[in-house]
């Protein structure tokens, strides 16, 4: 039996339950060596590597429209050094731009998970193409319909990133002068036909939903048809059918 | 996560558990007894860096190891043993790195009352101002409760050299805690 010595005793009885917390970190370290886990814990690794795989796949076909030879996603350098050209050539002022940036964020909100993209709207001819919609009430586009074709796209996108499943609420002023703008370079002539011409704002409105549809849904965009003839020609064939 | 009030789980499930790998029975069991164990650790060495560091390595050794205990002592102390183990290991290995310069320092504790100088991080530290071989013995005999014969498998020396380590530590912390109040000391 051994002496119990009184040094040794004061040691033991203070310092045998004495703790210290120890920090966050430790815990981590150990968590990342720890042997993997075993039956059903294996069982829901599987589960959930399925599933990532599953939305990888789902994005890459909602990503590629297999119906298009050229797919959507196509040079989007080019076509932005042909605008930019075409913007340097005019002179017109930039009014729009608050609708522009507003519309380029909705749809570069979508486009941008997808990594590549895809040039805004832009059907115009000339620069600042700004062709931008709609009236007061902002019916762009069936709502309802816009919901579904977002949440097939969602559950595609958050596999690259949390989005809100909130509809996309894109709000527009119509711009008649915008609408038109390419064609006249002063401002009072253009304002004037847009006024003569009141089916015009309804034709706007209506091309604009369709594009933007076509643009959530993938599809190619389309040039509006114009009974003037563009001044200037640009191949933009790859992007439009016309 | 309402599991605001969870009893806490039996040894004994909780061992299951672990078993089986289930990883919030390890986080239970790390958190029952991971402040103790640091304590044990830091003892062994010089910081608290170090006692940490030890304290995972060992830890992670508990949960693979976890097959193994026989249900022969409380988990308590099969933990410990796992922890000392380590911190030896780790002393090797310093040892390995560099040659150790002990520091003696004399700064007067002997006049401080009783209470304080039993106080947990006071003796903790007088522990900590050993040289190495006196601190380790005295560990492993005094507060482990090892004999000699194991110290010496343990760490690679004789039952003498333990024992003149153990007297030596002793002398040591006496002088830390002066004489005088030993003799006066309550039990």
């Amino acid at each position: 039996m051994k002496e119990e010595n009184r040094l040794d005793k004061i040691f033991k009885e203070n310092l045998s339950d004495h703790e210290i917390k120890p920090s966050e970190s430790v815990w981590d370290r150990i968590e990342g060596e720890l042997p993997q886990q075993k039956k059903r814990g294996g069982g829901l690794y599987v589960m959930r590597a399925a599933t990532v795989a599953l939305l990888i796949g789902l994005s890459t076909w909602f990503t590629f429209d297999p119906s298009q030879p050229d797919s959507t996603l196509g040079n989007p350098t080019n076509i932005g050094t042909q605008i930019q050209k075409e913007k340097e050539k005019n002179k017109e002022k930039e009014k729009g731009t608050k609708e522009k940036s507003g519309k380029d964020k909705t749809s570069e909100k979508k486009e941008n998970p997808k990594k590549e993209t895809i040039p805004i709207l832009r059907p115009r001819v000339k620069s600042n193409s700004k062709l931008l919609v709609s009236a007061d009430p902002v019916p762009v586009v069936a709502e309802e319909e816009l919901e579904d074709e977002l949440l097939m796209d969602q559950v595609a996108l958050r596999v690259d990133e949390e989005l809100k499943p909130e509809p996309l609420r894109v709000k527009v002023r119509y711009r008649p002068d915008m609408a038109i703008g390419a064609f006249y370079e002063e401002e009072e002539q253009t304002t004037a036909e847009a006024e003569e011409n009141p089916e015009l704002k309804e034709r706007v409105v209506a091309y604009a939903s369709d594009q933007f549809n076509n643009l959530i849904s993938g599809k190619p965009l389309e040039l509006p048809k114009t009974e003037k003839k563009p001044r200037l020609e640009v191949n933009l064939g790859k992007w439009f059918n016309n | 996560m309402g599991k605001l009030l969870r009893l806490p789980t039996s040894d004994h499930k909780l061992i299951k558990q672990c078993r089986r790998g289930d990883q919030r029975a390890q986080r239970e069991m790390y958190d029952r007894f991971s402040p103790q164990m640091l304590s044990v650790c830091r003892r062994y060495v010089r910081t608290l860096e170090d006692a940490e560091e030890v304290l995972s390595n060992a830890f992670i050794k508990v949960f693979s190891k976890i097959d193994q205990y026989s249900g022969e002592g409380s988990l308590g102390g099969w933990i410990r043993r796992i922890m000392v183990n380590e911190a030896l290991n780790f002393i090797r290995y310093q040892k390995n790195l560099f040659v150790e310069v002990e520091e003696e320092n004399h700064s007067g504790f002997a006049h401080q009352s009783l209470n304080e100088q039993f106080n947990e991080e006071h003796l903790l530290k007088l522990i900590d101002e050993l040289p190495l071989g006196y601190k380790t013995v005295f560990n492993l005999y005094a507060i482990e409760g090892y004999t000699h014969k194991e110290i010496g498998e343990m760490l690679g020396i004789s039952d003498n050299t333990s024992k003149s380590q153990l007297s030596k530590a002793r002398k040591h912390l006496q002088q830390r805690l002066g004489n005088n109040e030993l003799l006066y000391k309550e039990q």
